[in-house]
């Protein structure tokens, strides 16, 4: 019964199932075999339909997420550290390629005019590469977690300008995968882990930690404040502004909006807070480690 | 991939080139069908989360070949699923048994139209019993062609095999499975009731 006719047959129809037909009109193509392909498609059919039953875990899936977003930061920081050992070449070829930047498109003027840009604009590939170039001068990670967090509240803040302005939800999503790759590279510098979120309060970051030495051959007393706390501070302030930034753009948006163009940046705006969330909770984390150290 | 809307290639050369949020989609896309299929053949829990998670950084670190001039991508992550759910059977030493042979499982006792009946009460338990009795090629094509929804030369790549030889062991798995699961399914109506 096996021959290839009745392989044949059997795909035939699996495939004209696949493409919406009923399992009547591939039964009329072969009435020969119809007997033994029918149980066997709807037996096909009917564990596609048992497969669907299976449900995802929504849990599962984020967490899922969260192991593969470490695993791509680790292989970030891993790549950053083989890039390191060209800081030196970098660092003038960085400032080369400023310079030529600035000698081709006009001076500081222009990077005025890039700082105020948003996607879309002329002048925003300028605003990039001035991004790039500082990243690459900044050596130390702490340093590179500041602009990063910088940078994301300006992607935050280009967000704003484009639902504003009107612009597609592609530029805004894709403004908004930016900003979340800033804050996750921003949380991972720091040596922080992006949790699950769990709690949805948020208090307002400890205040970076003085240190008061005292030298004994001297007697002078220096107050100073301690730099590693200083930049987490600065960055959860940062991340904490961003999120009430978001709540703020929802009540801003245009009356003009279209419903379904309002749903859809409402569900950009929760998934980058969302994010923001995690990344708070992060800082939250170090600023508990630190606690812990003094 | 059969009822895909997502519009992969841009996403994955993005994604290739370092983009986050570009390889969360592809995640987003794709973790709901890897789930089933490892699901229908492990179990829906802890083990199936694992395992599905297991694909994605998998595929995560081989992204970087993947070129699309080869296969389709869907083929390829489950290439990765595929082989993981069969090493996990290799390990678990599974009871892969025999294929049933399908002249046996042609020869049905009762009439067609209460096995049509008992068909339409098919879960997901009963099919995952079935498919621990039949052969792992066959299990393979039955997971990756029903519950993943690959087509015919997705699976054919997946299971790294030529169409005709997929074709040929999705007729018999059917056949196969229709013979062991007729006398479980038949019972539904009166268990239900």
């Amino acid at each position: 019964m096996s021959d290839t006719k009745n392989i044949d047959a059997l795909n035939t129809c699996l495939e004209l199932l696949a493409q919406g037909s009923t399992v009547e009109a591939c039964l009329a193509r072969y009435p020969e075999l119809a007997a033994e392909l029918k149980p066997m498609l709807l037996l096909a059919m009917q564990t596609q339909r048992a497969g669907e039953t299976i449900e995802t875990p929504a849990e599962a899936q984020r967490v899922g997420l969260g192991r593969i977003t470490d695993a791509w930061a680790e292989r970030q920081a891993k790549r950053s550290q083989r890039w390191r050992s060209f800081r030196p070449l970098a660092k003038s070829w960085a400032i080369a390629m400023v310079a030529v930047m600035v000698l081709v498109f006009g001076g500081w003027t222009t990077s005025a005019a890039a700082a105020e840009s948003v996607p879309g604009e002329v002048f925003y590939p300028v605003k990039k590469a001035q991004e790039r170039f500082l990243l690459v001068v900044s050596f130390s990670d702490r340093g590179k977690a500041e602009l990063h967090a910088k940078f994301a509240q300006e992607r935050t803040q280009e967000i704003e300008k484009l639902a504003t302005r009107g612009k597609s939800q592609a530029v805004m999503d894709r403004t908004a995968g930016r900003m979340e790759n800033h804050t996750r590279r921003a949380v991972v510098l720091m040596g922080g882990v992006l949790p699950t979120p769990t709690a949805s309060d948020f208090t307002a970051p400890t205040p970076p930690d003085i240190r008061v030495t005292l030298d004994p051959a001297s007697g002078l007393i220096t107050i100073s404040e301690n730099q590693g706390s200083r930049e987490r501070h600065m960055i959860q302030e940062r991340f904490l502004q961003q999120f009430q930034h978001f709540q703020e753009m929802e009540q801003r948006l245009p009356k003009q909006t279209r419903p379904i163009e309002r749903a859809s940046m409402e569900e950009s705006f929760h998934r980058s807070q969302e994010l923001l969330h995690r990344a708070i909770l992060a800082m939250k984390a170090l600023e508990e480690d630190e606690s812990r150290q003094r | 991939m059969q009822g895909d809307q997502v519009d992969i290639e841009p996403l994955v050369r993005s994604a290739q080139e370092g983009n986050l949020s570009a390889l969360g989609s592809i995640y987003e896309s794709f973790f709901p069908k890897v789930y089933r299929y490892v699901a229908a053949r492990v179990g829906h829990g802890p083990e199936a989360e694992d395992m599905a998670q297991e694909v994605f950084l998998k595929a995560m670190n081989s992204l970087g070949k993947f070129q699309f001039r080869g296969p389709p991508f869907a083929a390829w992550l489950f290439r990765i699923a595929h082989n993981l759910v069969v090493d996990r059977a290799r390990h678990t030493k599974s009871t892969s048994g025999p294929a049933v042979p399908l002249d046996e499982a042609l020869e049905l006792p009762g009439s067609q139209n209460v096995e049509e009946q008992a068909l339409q009460a098919l879960d997901v338990e009963v099919l995952r019993e079935a498919l621990d009795k039949v052969s792992e090629l066959q299990r393979q094509v039955v997971l990756l062609r029903f519950i993943a929804g690959l087509s015919l030369a997705e699976t054919a790549v997946a299971m790294n095999k030529k169409e005709n030889a997929i074709k040929a062991l999705q007729h018999s798995a059917l056949g196969a499975l229709r013979r062991i699961m007729l006398p479980v399914i038949s019972e539904f109506p009166a268990r239900q009731q």
